[in-house]
């Protein structure tokens, strides 16, 4: 223990400034994302193994979660769909080797969410009959439906209304 | 014998929970909440007035949102002057005071609040004639009015004060027409922590909202820390030919915000 030396973080990553750090011949790229799953959201890159870890950025499986904004999510997507990852790590779901294809559930059902929404709130309904109406269809596509459905729709709703 | 017992114990058991349960619904209203919001007048049980409508149980207990259907519409010999709307279980039971008028139409409204713990939500009615007429509907939620911003506070307060005020449609000149206010507000409980300081941000929240039609008051307000961030109310008022809607606000800070809506037109 007398060796053991406490390291306290003391970089920050910053949106839109990816820290490429070097572990010896393993150069590994840090990304922090603007606003999308959550408000503090970071992937990892392997070059090495073209490996990426996207956290909880991509789902499979487990329904999608949106603490964040929706339209940030599919815009991070949207930007990490370049990378030449050969395999990806999810959040949520299995190892999967088919980027950027594996994001494409979480890509459909934030798409079709605020699709259906809205023209919801184009009619001019409001949020709490949304919650039992909206995106059904995706149900059979993901576990964990009942369990955070109507907390996405509350959340994109009020994304929404601001449109 | 000692089986017996066991099952009368259990049984004893569970008469005692369901008496427990039945009584905390009310527990908060009967012991002081009824008497400070109403005194002794009569406060009746009774959804024939208005009823409140809100899901059992809130995935988002932040964003609650409720309904209150008024059973009539709004007429200079019978309407609706105010809807109360309490939270038995949240730091400040009172969510708003909302005040109609025969000009609203129909005394409806849409809002989403904050629910702190498992409780009775309550809309009580005082008619013109001054009788009280309360629905309520047991919510399961909590931490709501602890729960973190949805947004960061910057972002929040760069837009503070932005309104939305949309007709939602318009059928018939007779009839009354919803519309939809939203502000961008965060409507700070006091109980929110920032999660980098650990400490408190201070309250602050609309308190007063006023919606006029040509200068007629369509729906006046008192709202405290129990509404959700960026406030959404959804009301009616009737349009008389031509005309402009206002709506203002106040908040705890004393910052004044407004936004106008021309009527009549096809502005809409």
């Amino acid at each position: 223990m007398a060796a053991t030396d406490l390291i306290v973080p003391d970089r920050t990553v910053e949106v839109g400034q990816p820290l490429r750090l070097d572990l010896g011949q393993r150069p590994i790229t840090l990304r922090a994302h603007a606003t999308a799953h959550t408000n503090n959201d970071l992937s990892l890159y392997d070059e090495n193994t073209q490996t990426l870890w996207a956290g909880d950025l991509v789902f499979l499986g487990h329904l999608p979660v949106v603490d964040g904004s929706s339209q940030g999510w599919l815009q991070v997507l949207q930007e990490l769909s370049d990378l030449p990852a050969q395999r990806l790590v999810p959040g949520h779901g299995p190892v999967r080797q088919d980027w950027p294809q594996a994001s494409a559930p979480t890509r459909q059902y934030l798409e079709r969410v605020r699709h259906e929404l809205r023209t919801w709130i184009d009619q001019g309904n409001d949020m709490l009959s949304a919650q039992d109406a909206i995106a059904q269809s995706e149900r059979e596509h993901w576990l964990l439906f009942d369990e955070y459905h109507k907390r996405n729709i509350n959340k994109i709703f009020a994304e929404l209304e601001w449109e | 014998m000692r089986k017996y017992l066991r099952v009368f114990g259990g049984l004893l058991i569970l008469l005692c929970s369901t008496t427990v349960l039945a009584v905390d619904e009310d527990f908060f209203w009967e012991n002081g909440l009824r008497q400070s919001y109403f005194g002794e007048r009569e406060v009746k049980l009774d959804d024939s007035v208005i009823s409140l409508e809100a899901p059992k149980r809130a995935d988002n207990a932040a964003i609650v949102p409720i309904r209150i259907r008024a059973r009539f519409a709004q007429s200079p010999e019978r309407y609706i002057k105010t809807v109360t709307v309490l939270v038995d279980q949240n730091p400040t039971p009172l969510a708003g005071q909302f005040h109609f008028f025969p000009e609203s139409g129909r005394a409806d409204l849409a809002l989403r609040i904050r629910i702190n713990a498992y409780t009775t939500v309550r809309a009580v009615a005082e008619t013109n004639d001054g009788q009280l007429f309360l629905s309520k509907r047991f919510v399961k939620a909590s931490g709501g009015c602890s729960a973190p911003m949805g947004t960061d506070l910057d972002d929040a307060m760069a837009r503070l004060g932005k309104m939305k005020l949309r007709l939602m449609h318009q059928e018939a000149k007779a009839s009354p027409v919803p519309v939809q206010l939203n502000i961008r507000h965060p409507n700070l409980s006091g109980l929110q922590m920032d999660q980098l300081t650990r400490l408190y941000l201070p309250a602050h929240f609309v308190k007063k909202l006023r919606v006029t039609y040509n200068d007629t008051p369509v729906l006046l307000a008192e709202t405290d820390i129990s509404i959700s961030e960026d406030p959404s109310f959804r009301f009616y008022f009737q349009p008389q030919g031509e005309g402009t809607l206002k709506a203002e606000i106040i908040d705890s800070e004393n910052n004044s915000f407004e936004t106008l809506t021309k009527v009549g037109t096809g502005s809409s």
